[in-house]
């Protein structure tokens, strides 16, 4: 079966770049329209407006005016106040998610109910309104390197990011003037890049360690098409940790010798921060490094660090990135010998113990020959050439990197759209209420892998309304859920009494607080365990409320067949069980149902032989 | 392997929708470049250019998932219109779905049946343990009861017992798979799905029944691996 493509639709000329959000790096990459002389259509990265190819995602605000990149980077230190960074872990997120997981952060973040505000001077900045500075910095960047107006972008988020958090970042891109044609996950940009040379076949496991973000895709590459198999990740994990780690250890360091709380200091944590960073950059190339910070006007604190005791601090850390590889791997259906090949990205990549662990996770030399850096940037403009419906031979087959459902009876959470399910998908429900005369009904659409509503992210509610009244059970509601090629959710409710349909678009609103969500992914892996025995609590229960209900309807034939003091017990244990299913205890409840049903057994036998005996008779 | 190929344009001769002129494939027409809508005959099978069949040639169905989304994922629609676009949203969907209920025999077959219109609930007995099991099973269930060391060693015998005897399942159930397939075979192309004829039916209930006894011996491997936690 040979299929034609059909080739006649028009081209907008007008250039969509692809942009690598990073939190610490930006950049953004370009396709040029004119093929190389071999017909490759490979990206370039568009130098900066300061002559760079990255772009430090730092805003320092002047007078009140955003600076971003190196210009803002030296300020950190300096003027750290005004000075925002890493503002990509606040993406999507609410205050309260601050607390333990983001660390201390030396500008002000204002505490309150619902998105994060970030306070600079006397003005008040949300995460989205820093991302689109940086974002404005690469479209005038892309604008003086290609010398025409860029309005057009493709986007790239860490695969694990959740629907808040993409759609911040599409708002970000459009405060900044750009049309987000498309998000796309880190890891799979890269792999783009990577998969350019045609020769790169197979499948690969794509390691993405950032600044603040860990990602691990898993891939098949066939002749140009690029099928993401599965994704896992952890949006709180990165380049960061290790800064963090460093100076957490330097902070006590400095209070044991001096007592003096640096962390109360803006402008000393920011300087104590940035040694941390110089520190574990230097430690990628020598096997010693002096982490050195100026205390005050007397005082310079000093401590030598070798690569076996930094390993050791961040070992914890990259110990972190374990599981979700081996999640990727189960939930692709393969084992690590199946892979081709392991890539590696991402800054912290050069560091020897970031291979090593990948190396001990994938039992194999990882492949650390891409770009670190640009990698993703020129995946994303790949995409962005597909887009543009100028490359064909390469194409994307993306999944939801989260489950998607809805509330049911009881508070758990019934998953319609598994993870990894390829996209565009649509799944659907039917609905019926539960009084009569019900004219609505209340949908709440969850986003997590755990099995309590409360344990995962709530993206939405909406109320079904216009339905006809008539008695409870009576009315069927078909709810779709669709998930286009954008990984944006629609809803739309069906009558299928009535035909009578809505639409309802998924806009989760980042405003709101999202404490529970980066806390329920994290958690998700922590809990796996505790949702084992919660999901066989519910099994056993279920079990011995057969038994149970069985046991009942049977107690007057047992004291029809049975001597009385057996059917007695009977009815004693019925009475234990009962009791034992009040309680949580797998194993009471069990030990209740098992002797139930042993003391059943004759009862059970002396029934059948009834039966038999009714067949027997009614045969004759 | 049979090649379970429906040439879409020979069972359904068509005009484009658009512009009238014969369809060289069913979905797109290459004189005026309209995409063409689903028909409501679509099937996960259809779609992807299979007959329906129990077992299929999965590198093809591979190949075939594989041409279809080059020629029809919503990336290549991005400059069209909005009816192009929205088309091609609805066949990589169907298509996307089709795929991942294909791929694995399993699930394969449950749509199977589904489309055929047997449902599982048509023969619900209790679930039994199969008479070949039984015996280790209740020597397990004493053991439990009495020495952990005992029961171990039996678990691990039954394991192997259970092991065995599924495979010697999966192999009745694939034979009845070839033998639903080789009666669909010879029935007219153009009826099978959607037609039950006699000799079929028979053949699917005996299927069911097997996949019945698969769905319960799924549990009880379940039960083991977690009876293996705690014991070994
Ligand atoms: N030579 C090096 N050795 C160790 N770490 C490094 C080195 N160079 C850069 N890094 C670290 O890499 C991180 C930045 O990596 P990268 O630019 O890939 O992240 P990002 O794309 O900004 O973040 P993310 O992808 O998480 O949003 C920083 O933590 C930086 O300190
Ligand atoms: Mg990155």
């Amino acid at each position: 079966m040979s299929l034609p493509i059909f080739g006649s639709q028009p081209t907008d000329n007008t250039p969509i770049v692809g942009i690598d959000l990073g939190t610490t790096n930006s950049l953004v990459a370009y396709v040029p329209a004119a093929a190389s002389e071999s017909g490759a259509r490979n990206p370039m990265i568009l130098k900066s407006r300061e002559g760079k190819n990255l772009i430090p995602s730092v805003v320092s605000f002047m007078d009140g005016k955003p600076v971003v990149g190196y210009a803002a980077k030296e300020h950190k230190v300096r003027d750290a106040v005004h000075t925002i960074f890493s503002v990509k872990r606040l993406l999507g997120r609410g205050f309260d998610d601050l607390k333990g997981s983001l660390g201390t952060l030396p500008y002000k973040i204002l505490p309150g109910q619902g998105i994060i505000r970030i306070q600079v001077g006397d003005r008040v900045y949300t995460a989205v309104e820093i991302s689109a500075a940086i974002l404005r910095e690469l479209k005038l960047s892309a604008e003086q390197a290609l010398g025409m107006p860029v309005t057009r972008a493709v986007i790239t988020v860490p695969a694990y990011f959740n629907d808040s958090q993409r759609q911040a970042t599409r708002t970000a891109g459009r405060l900044a003037g750009l049309d987000v044609l498309r998000i796309i996950n880190e890891p799979t940009a890269a792999s783009l890049a990577y998969g350019l040379d045609r020769k790169r076949q197979g499948l690969i496991a794509v390691y993405d360690l950032g600044g603040g973000t860990f990602d691990i895709s898993v891939l098949k590459l066939n002749d140009g098409i690029f099928e993401v198999l599965s994704t896992n990740g952890n949006s709180l994990l990165g380049g960061d940790d290790f800064d963090q780690a460093l100076a957490n250890q330097t902070i006590h360091d400095i209070r044991t010798q001096w007592g003096i709380n640096a962390a109360e200091n803006a402008t000393l944590h920011a300087a104590i921060l940035e040694a941390a960073e110089n520190t574990k950059i230097a430690l990628s190339s020598q096997d010693h490094f002096t982490l050195e910070v100026k205390v005050d006007s007397e005082r310079v604190f000093r401590h030598e660090w070798t690569v076996e005791a930094f390993e050791a601090l961040v070992q914890p850390i990259l110990e972190k990135t374990r599981e979700p590889c081996l999640k990727a791997l189960a939930d692709a259906g393969l084992k690590p010998s199946d892979l081709s090949d392991v890539v590696l990205v991402g800054g912290p990549s050069r560091l020897a113990a970031v291979q090593k662990i990948a190396r001990d996770i994938f039992g194999r030399d990882p492949n650390n020959s891409v770009h670190p850096d640009e990698v993703v940037a020129a995946g994303a403009a790949i995409q962005a050439d597909i887009l543009a419906g100028r490359n064909r031979d390469f194409l994307l087959l993306d999944v939801v990197p989260l489950s998607l459902g809805i509330e049911t009876y009881g508070g758990l959470m019934s998953t319609l759209i598994p993870r990894n399910t390829r996209i565009p998908t649509v799944a659907r429900e039917t609905f019926t209420t539960f009084a009569d005369r019900q004219t609505g009904v209340d949908i709440h659409v969850l986003q997590g892998e755990r099995e309590k509503v409360a344990d995962n992210r709530s993206l939405s509610r909406f109320k079904l309304k216009g339905i006809q009244p008539m008695p409870a059970g009576m009315p069927r509601i078909e709810v779709s859920f669709l998930i286009d090629a954008d990984g944006i959710l629609q809803v739309a409710a069906k009558d299928l009494k009535t035909g009578s349909e809505q639409s309802i678009e998924v806009r989760p609103s980042y405003g709101l607080t999202d404490a529970e969500v980066e806390r329920m992914l994290l958690a998700s892996m922590d809990h796996a365990e505790a949702d084992a025995v919660w999901r066989r609590l519910v099994g056993v229960k279920n079990d011995a409320e057969a038994v149970l209900v069985a046991a009942e309807k049977r107690l007057p034939d047992a004291f029809r067949l049975l001597p009385e003091p057996d059917a007695r017990k009977i009815e004693q244990h019925i009475n234990e069980l009962r009791t034992a299913l009040k309680t949580e205890h797998i194993e009471s409840i069990q030990r209740a149902s098992s002797h139930l049903n042993q003391a059943s057994i004759r009862l059970a036998e002396l029934l059948f032989k009834d039966v038999i005996a009714q067949s027997v008779d009614g045969n004759q | 392997m049979r090649s379970g190929l429906v040439a879409v344009d020979q069972a359904s001769p068509r005009n484009c929708n658009s512009c009238g002129t014969a369809l060289a494939t069913g979905f797109l027409c290459t004189h005026c470049g309209r995409l063409q809508p689903l028909g409501s005959e679509e099937n996960y099978f259809s779609v992807l250019g299979f007959a329906p069949r129990l077992q299929l040639d999965t590198v093809l169905l591979e190949k075939r998932f594989y041409e279809l989304s080059r020629a029809l994922h919503p990336d290549r629609f991005t400059t069209s219109d909005a009816e192009n676009r929205r088309i091609s949203t609805e066949r990589m969907t169907l298509i996307n779905d089709a795929y991942r209920n294909l791929k694995t025999s399993a699930l394969r077959r449950s749509y199977f049946l589904k489309l055929f219109g047997f449902h599982s609930a048509a023969n619900q007995k209790n679930p039994r343990i199969p008479v070949e099991l039984a015996e280790t099973w209740f020597e397990l269930q004493d053991a439990l009861a009495e020495s952990p060391t005992e029961a171990a060693s039996k678990l691990r015998g039954f394991e192997v017992e259970l092991g065995e005897f599924r495979a010697r399942k999966l192999q009745a159930l694939l034979a009845i798979e070839a033998e639903v397939d080789a009666a669909l075979d010879k029935l007219d192309p153009a009826q099978s799905a959607g037609t039950r004829s006699d000799a079929i039916a028979v053949l699917a209930e005996k299927l069911l029944a097997e996949v019945q006894g698969e769905t319960y011996l799924d549990s009880m491997t379940q039960n083991m691996e977690h009876m293996k936690k705690l014991l070994l």
